[in-house]
């Protein structure tokens, strides 16, 4: 018998049937459930309801735990929506919900480790509903729970490792309408308890916060890491979890991987193209764009999983890459984007008004920004890679190439999203002052990257002058990196094209304000290659403000953070 | 003969050393004019200290400081790195056994630390030395020495930066475009119209026909300075004993500035050379490159306000009809149909507009379509073809025609038409289209 847990209720006890297992588990927040009936090893120790965005279908993930001894994967797994009035038993085969997928991180679970199923749905399901999850294992065991559609409050957006792997960096985001305070519980099965450090951990709605943990044994690239945190508002306490990959690199080369050092890209491949493993390289790109020539989206998505699961039988460290081409855009991002370790989208592309959400409504940022914003969302807590053409598509821009300055204005409008990686497409500009700014423009982005590869984006920075725009990206205890762009580029249209005016260049001072979080100072403020002067930045209380002097389409500022205190982490 | 024995008096001078007539000054004015800099350079520094603690709160002074201090970070930034490559070229030669005893760069050392782009450099330190700085309030003496030991310092710095340059440069291990780092300084301390760039041999005179054009070139298209750019054109073609054209530099950097977006930017250099001339003709076609560098930046509009304002200050020039064709050209490629209606019937008229007649025909006989009067479209084609059969403007009228037949399933007519377009105009877009539809029509 289980107990039916519903939003609000405070304790309750759960007896498994069979199994013998006792766990106590809280239900606070809508949508997570804890500890419900299984048979057999793998144990379903949680659940959540998610929605990405209004172009997303949403998803189910389930916390599970191999409690056996010998490895084990999912064969089946079922949804079926709970009438009501028949209460908690749903009759078999009835109001069955359809998926695209089932993807089980990692492949294979080992004895006493864990791992998480996300069914991503092929339509909405209505809010409010209730479904019944029924998973089987490779042998035939099943395990069930229920799960409400209701946004959990709490999610895990991104997790960065440092260069040494010695570090995860944990980040989190309010996603309800309440204050919470969060913290880290654990990482790789180590407890967390108060050994994380932790960077505004009391999050207004909407708002991101990191949790930093030492590892004492340094990863290796492309292991599987399972990561709790809690929530907590009030008394209500609230826990999620995701499995992530470990990665610490941060790609700056071609879109078919090939890697050019004298131009500033990096001087090492990172993924290959095949479906089959290949070792030399750490990721491996497995299939180009599910929605063209794989039959439908569901056994594209089947094929993905097909391959994934073969490359982690040869090299359980290889991590899997995917292409999500435009088509049917942002939405075909959302479908797939769960899909693969690392995905490649092409976020400089022709967004319609229409697809501006609310919250961008009135707010001075780039269409380019906003559509790497979907394909940030439609990925996370996994990674995704800026593709960046370096030569204008026709339907988009009326120029038949660019400029230097816009080159780099695109590049930090894909960073400005969160992309964790740039894969140019096209040949590099042929005359002097393009071929050395775009090497220029990767050099600086090679000293960016060990920020850059541990960086969240955060709504953390302002402009009163309507002329610029910011947007600004947290990188741990490190710093804050704040993106200066000049709103003239991009900014006209000629017949729906978009195109820069020309204008005289000048140095305009633009006041820039920023949020520090609490117990953080300001040691200084970095250009690319020197401080901005003591005198131009003032910083009180946690707000700063500075001023920088605009000639480029884009200024990058590096904030530097100091801890003034180590504040531990503290247990819920 | 005073000055001479004076200064062999005082082989070492300082503050607190004084001249005979006790002025520190005039002795630092004597060393400058002797050559002597390094002794001036120390000298001024001491007695620039001096000035500077006196006038400890003064704006202008601290200014001064400012842009120095400025400049001498600038200045090393570049010379290290320009060393730093200087030096990775002796690590080859020094492999070849040519060079044994050179300090040697390893090849697991980064030789090439992040240096930014001139540009950055120049942009983010063009505020700092904007404007002369205001010496009211300071001794006429003081100020006058403050100029001085500023030019001295600024000329040291950009000759250092020069003669090294010239060095890189010979053992052949940086590009010309290394030029524009040499070149930054001198841009942040000469004005756009310092008389000084027409002579300016301590950098210039350092540089090859190559070095000249990369300083010439980044002038004008990534620091906005169109007179510096012409003051080095100018210098280059004196080095080499040419004559020097305004209007020809002019359009040749006007192209440069429109292949890189910036119409506005070559408007500015053709009207500064349209000043320097008289004559009408060359005026309007310089006015027309105005026009037609808007035109391929994608501005239109301001291409069509061009030709419109010429036309009218110019409205008996012979190539007054071809203002106005370039004029509703430009208004129909802002598809602005209705407005080329309004005018273009009493320009028709014109008989300045009688060489472009086909042309502007052309133009009513596309806005009439456009605007839905087939009508009357028909009839000015008609006229075009009858007319003006073997002009090119009549290619899309025998298109048009041809589709209209199709679409009328007057299938012979077409073809009919079809070819017609495809022998007399072939290397037309409206041939090229014809021939997609004959093809089908097979």
């Amino acid at each position: 018998m289980s107990v039916d847990y519903r939003q609000g209720d405070s304790w309750g006890l759960c007896i498994v049937v069979g199994a013998l297992a006792l766990v106590l588990c809280r239900l606070d927040a809508g949508g997570i459930c804890l500890a419900e009936r299984s048979e057999g090893m793998l144990q379903i120790m949680g659940s959540e309801y998610c929605r990405r965005s209004r172009f997303d279908t949403g998803e189910v993930r389930l916390f599970v735990t191999n409690r056996g001894a010998t490895a084990t994967s999912v064969s089946e797994c079922e949804l079926i929506e709970i009438d009501a009035d028949r209460g908690d038993e749903g009759r078999e085969g009835e109001q069955q919900i359809n998926y695209l997928y089932a993807k089980l991180s990692p492949p294979v679970v080992k004895g006493g480790k864990k791992g998480e199923l996300l069914i991503k749905f092929a339509a909405a399901p209505a809010a409010g509903r209730r479904l019944r999850c029924r998973v089987q294992d490779d042998a035939g065991r099943v395990c069930r729970t229920t799960v409400r559609i209701e946004q959990a409050p709490v999610t895990i957006p991104f997790v960065g490792f440092s260069q040494a792997l010695d570090r995860a960096y944990v980040y989190v985001q309010n996603k309800s309408d309440r204050r919470l305070s969060v913290g880290l519980s654990e990482v790789a099965g180590m407890e967390a308890g108060h050994n994380y450090q932790s960077i505004n951990s009391d999050l207004e709605p909407g708002d991101k916060g990191c949790l930093i943990f030492e590892i004492p044994r340094p990863f290796a690239l492309g292991d599987y890491v399972h990561v709790g945190v809690w929530a907590r508002c009030e008394e209500q306490v609230v826990r999620t979890f995701r499995v992530v990959r470990v990665m610490n690199r941060f790609p700056l080369m071609f879109r078919d991987g090939q890697t050019d050092a004298d131009i500033g890209l990096d001087s090492e491949r990172f993924f290959v193209n095949s479906t089959k493993a290949t070792r030399e390289f750490a990721c491996v790109q497995t299939m180009l764009c599910p929605a063209h020539g794989h039959g439908s989206n569901h056994e594209a998505a089947v094929k993905f999983l097909a391959n994934r699961t073969e490359i982690f039988d040869a090299d359980e460290r290889l991590l899997t890459q995917m292409w999500i081409c435009r088509a049917d855009k942002p939405r075909a991002w959302y479908e797939f984007g769960g899909l693969p370790d690392v995905a490649v989208m092409n976020p400089i592309l022709r967004a319609s008004d229409r697809n501006r959400s609310e919250a961008d409504c009135g707010r001075r940022l780039s269409s380019f920004v906003r559509l790497g914003r979907y394909a940030k969302t439609a990925t996370e807590p996994n990674r995704y890679l800026a593709c960046v053409d370096l030569v204008p598509s026709e339907s988009i821009f009326a120029e038949s190439q660019y400029r230097p300055e816009e080159v780099r204005y695109l590049v930090y409008c894909v960073l400005a999203s969160g992309a964790k990686g740039i894969l140019y497409r096209g040949k590099v500009a042929v005359d002097r002052f393009g071929r050395e700014s775009f090497v220029r423009l990767n050099r600086e982005l090679g000293q960016l990257k060990p920020l850059l590869m541990i960086a969240e984006p955060v709504d953390w920075s302002s402009i009163a002058d309507t002329g610029y725009w910011t947007r600004s990206l947290l990188c741990a205890d490190a710093a804050i990196l704040v993106l200066v762009f000049d709103g003239r580029y991009f900014s006209e249209d000629v017949d729906g094209r978009m195109r820069t005016p020309g204008f005289s260049r000048s140095v305009k001072p633009v006041r820039v304000e920023v949020r520090v979080p609490p117990q953080f100072s300001v040691i200084r403020i970095e250009k690319s290659y020197a401080a901005v002067p003591a005198k131009r930045w003032d910083f009180d209380a946690g707000r700063l403000e500075f001023e920088c002097l605009m000639a480029d389409s884009v200024q990058v500022y590096k904030v530097v953070l100091n801890r003034d205190n180590v504040i531990p982490g503290e247990e819920p | 003969m005073f000055v001479l024995v004076s200064l062999a008096v005082v082989p070492e001078v300082r503050v607190g050393w004084t001249s005979e007539d006790g002025n520190e000054y005039l002795v630092f004015a004597e060393l400058l004019e002797s050559g002597q800099k390094a002794k001036a350079m120390e000298l001024g520094r001491a007695l620039f200290e001096d000035v500077v603690s006196r006038h400890a709160e003064h704006k202008g002074l601290r200014q001064v400081q400012d842009r120095l201090k400025s400049a001498s970070e600038m200045s090393k930034l570049i010379v290290r790195y320009l060393e730093r490559k200087q030096q990775s070229t002796f690590v080859d030669i020094a492999e070849l056994g040519v060079v044994p005893d050179a300090a040697l760069v390893t090849r697991g050392d980064q030789v090439e630390h992040f240096l930014p782009s001139a540009e950055q450099l120049y942009w983010d330190n063009v505020e700092v030395f904007r404007g002369e700085p205001d010496l009211g309030g300071i001794s006429v003496r003081d100020a006058r020495f403050v100029r001085q030991y500023r030019a001295l310092k600024m000329d040291s710095q950009i000759e250092q930066l020069s003669k090294v340059t010239a060095l890189v440069r010979l053992c052949g291990s940086g590009s010309s475009s290394l030029w524009r780092y040499a070149l930054v300084l001198s841009l942040l301390y000469l004005e756009d119209n310092d008389e000084r760039w027409e002579s300016f041999d301590v950098l210039l005179g350092s540089a090859d026909a190559a070095g000249l054009d990369a300083m010439a070139e980044f002038c004008l298209l990534r620091a906005e300075r169109p007179e510096t750019a012409k003051a080095i054109a100018r210098y280059k073609a004196r080095s080499q004993t040419k004559n020097f054209s305004l209007v020809d530099w002019s359009v040749e950097s006007g192209s440069k500035c429109v292949e890189q977006g910036r119409a506005d930017l070559a408007e500015r250099l053709l009207r500064a050379a349209i000043r320097s001339i008289c004559d009408e003709s060359k005026i309007i076609e310089l006015r027309l490159r105005i026009a037609g560098g808007y035109s391929r930046c994608h501005d239109h509009a301001r291409a069509a306000q061009v030709c419109a304002e010429t036309a009218k200050e110019y409205p008996d020039s012979v190539f007054y009809g071809r203002l106005m064709y370039d004029y509703f050209s430009y208004l129909a490629r802002q598809s602005q149909a209705e407005q080329i209606l309004l005018s273009i019937d009493s320009e028709l008229a014109k008989p300045r507009c009688r060489s472009y007649l086909a042309e502007l025909l052309y133009l009513k006989w596309w806005s009439l379509r456009k605007t839905g009067q087939s009508g009357k479209a028909g009839a000015i084609g008609e006229r075009l073809i009858k007319q003006y059969g073997e002009n090119r403007c009549v290619a899309p009228v025998l298109l048009a025609r041809a589709t209209d037949a199709l679409s009328n399933q007057q299938y012979d007519r077409c073809r009919e038409l079809l070819d017609r377009l495809v022998t007399k105009f072939p290397q037309t877009k409206s041939a090229r289209k014809g021939q997609e539809i004959s093809a089908k029509l097979r």
